[in-house]
């Protein structure tokens, strides 16, 4: 008979104990040796009623007696130790003291831990229990530590991943308001070519029409001079004929508005592209580049900002190609300008730039002849959200991310400055060690 | 040529060549002289020199900007037609009240030929302000 309780699930302190036997005065005194250890024992008076019960939910410690009728202690602890649950479970063979010593070994064969021999001790019997008891708690702690260790790294990689998109969303956003910082100024440097572009085009239409009407002329004048008594009608029709230099006027200027033309579309052109490549937000591919190339676009792009009162100075030495994320360094050097540049405010001033090699670095100036930046504020410029700027013209992100993107990159980046005398921004960048795989161009050129 | 109500001067300062050119094409069959420089002080001689009855004065200029030129032209050339020509989408900042006044016509880039020829005929068509009288607002 089973126990209705027993086939309830065990109160999580308590452990469970299953005793076999097919005696019942046999299950009574397994029962009252083990009672006072206060555990949950589940009683089965047979092979097929242990490996029913074994399966349903977890024993701490099996007792099997050897001799039962139909399956013996031998087959139930075969048919246990081939089943996964109950595959480590320990088991205790009961048996009498006449048994052969061929049938023990046989008992440990197929999976026994221990053997007791009938009549037994009824301490040694909560001896031999208690110990496995101990050992099943201690797995079970081993488990949930194991388990709990598995909870922690599945929320520390949630956790990472959720660190990298609001990096990723950090930078994006500050390149995004870098850009609009500088939507004004593209918009009047494509305005400038467009202007100049549509003007040639409608005016060279008309040189068109006037050219195609001297080679009317050109084309009909021999007729028109032999007919010369009924000339006048037709001559009052055709255009005016041109002068030689006339003509050649119109061609040289035809091809120069055209020539005009092209440099303006070209202009546009650059800086379409440069813009595409700033914006674009999936660069996860280091390139291997020139990284002169990216300040030249990172200049281009803040051309408007720089052009009217700030002179350029480039002083680069001749430098090995740099692995980096092209797109994250423009935005820093883009950053970098756009400060000098408003540091420079509208008074006229120079901004150098500057390249050299230091060892197994590559060091990046950007120095500018504002009014510098205090001892005080020196210190915070790399702070989050530090900003002197007023509000509207700067979010304090623009040096925080240029932090992040040059430590991303195992580089550093430093601004010194004397009050009255400017301020300096030095990136520096590592060469990867010259492997054949780092001085080879894994990836298209900046354009 | 001699600069008369028939036959006036029109001066331009741009700091970027290909905008000269252009206008030059563009004005090339005008009834008016047009002199095109890149340098605001060449254009500021011009008005003076050539009592040029238009000027027009691109906004963003190394040295000096469009409007800061036409405020001069205002002071020392009163009957000068001011027209500032400018590539900024948003003028809102550089505008302020008492700076407005410098302008008298605003030409956007990128700008419409024929609109442009028209919009220079008319204003040259209005009746110069004798010598001497300053222009209302002043």
């Amino acid at each position: 008979m089973i126990d209705p309780k027993s086939l309830l699930p065990a109160t999580s302190s308590k452990a469970n104990i299953l005793i076999v036997d097919d005696q019942a005065d046999g299950l009574e005194s397994l029962e009252s040796v083990l009672r006072e250890l206060g555990e949950t024992i589940v009683r089965a008076s047979s092979g097929q009623e242990a490996l029913a019960l074994a399966l349903g939910r977890d024993f701490a410690v099996i007792l099997l007696d050897v001799r039962m009728p139909e399956m013996d202690g031998f087959e139930t602890a075969r048919y246990l130790r081939s089943r996964p649950k109950t595959r480590h479970t320990p088991i205790i063979f009961v048996t009498g003291v006449d048994e052969s010593a061929l049938n023990i070994e046989r008992g440990y064969q197929v999976g026994a831990v221990d053997c007791l021999f009938k009549p037994y001790v009824p301490e040694v019997l909560r001896s031999k229990v208690r110990f496995f008891l101990d050992l099943h708690r201690k797995s079970e702690a081993l488990e949930e530590a194991k388990r709990s260790l598995e909870r922690e790294m599945v929320e520390r990689k949630r956790a990472e991943v959720e660190r990298n998109r609001a990096q990723a969303e950090l930078l994006q956003g500050q390149k995004l308001q870098a850009i609009g910082q500088l939507a004004a100024g593209i918009a009047h440097e494509i305005n400038n070519p467009t202007g100049y572009i549509l003007s040639n085009l409608s005016t060279v239409q008309g040189y068109l029409q006037e050219l195609v009407g001297q080679l009317e002329v050109a084309v009909e004048e021999p007729s028109a001079s032999a007919a010369s008594g009924k000339g006048t009608a037709v001559a009052a029709a055709r255009p005016r004929k041109m002068e030689r230099n006339e003509i050649r006027f119109l061609a040289e200027d035809f091809k120069s508005a055209l020539v005009d033309c092209q440099t303006g579309a070209e202009r546009i052109r650059n800086i379409v592209r440069g813009l595409r490549e700033f914006v674009h937000p999936d660069e996860t591919l280091r390139r291997v580049v020139d990284i002169r190339r990216l300040l030249e676009n990172a200049v281009e792009l803040c051309s408007n900002e720089l052009r009217y009162h700030v002179t350029l100075h480039w002083d680069f030495d001749d430098l090995p190609r740099v692995s980096c994320l092209p797109v994250q360094i423009e935005q820093i050097f883009v950053n970098l300008l756009v400060n000098a540049a408003q540091a420079l405010g509208t008074s006229k001033g120079d901004i150098f730039l500057s390249g050299r090699r230091e060892d197994r670095e590559i060091v990046v100036s950007i120095r500018d002849t504002g009014p510098g930046i205090s001892q005080e504020n020196l210190s915070k410029v790399f702070l989050p959200f530090f900003t002197t700027k007023p509000v509207g013209k700067g979010t304090g992100l623009g040096l925080h991310v240029a932090y992040k993107i040059v430590q991303a990159h195992g580089g550093r980046i430093e601004a010194r400055s004397e009050e009255g005398k400017g301020a300096e921004f030095l990136v520096t960048l590592p060469l990867l060690p010259t492997t054949p795989a780092a001085t080879v161009d894994c990836g298209k050129e900046i354009a | 040529m001699s600069p008369t109500a028939e036959h006036p001067v029109v001066v331009c300062v741009d700091d970027e060549p290909e905008i000269l050119r252009s206008l030059e094409r563009l004005f090339r069959k005008e009834p008016y002289e047009f002199l095109a420089t890149g340098k605001p002080e060449e254009a500021m001689t011009w008005i003076l020199q050539k009592k040029a009855r238009l000027v027009i004065a691109d906004q963003r200029m190394p040295g000096m900007s469009g409007l800061e030129l036409l405020e001069m032209v205002r002071a020392c050339s009163p009957s000068t037609i001011r027209v500032l020509l400018s590539g900024q989408s948003d003028l809102s900042g550089i505008l302020s009240r008492s700076r407005i006044e410098a302008i008298e016509q605003m030409l956007r880039k990128p700008w419409d030929g024929e609109a442009l020829k028209g919009m220079i005929r008319t204003l040259l068509a209005r009746p110069e302000r004798p010598a001497g009288v300053p222009p209302p607002g002043e």
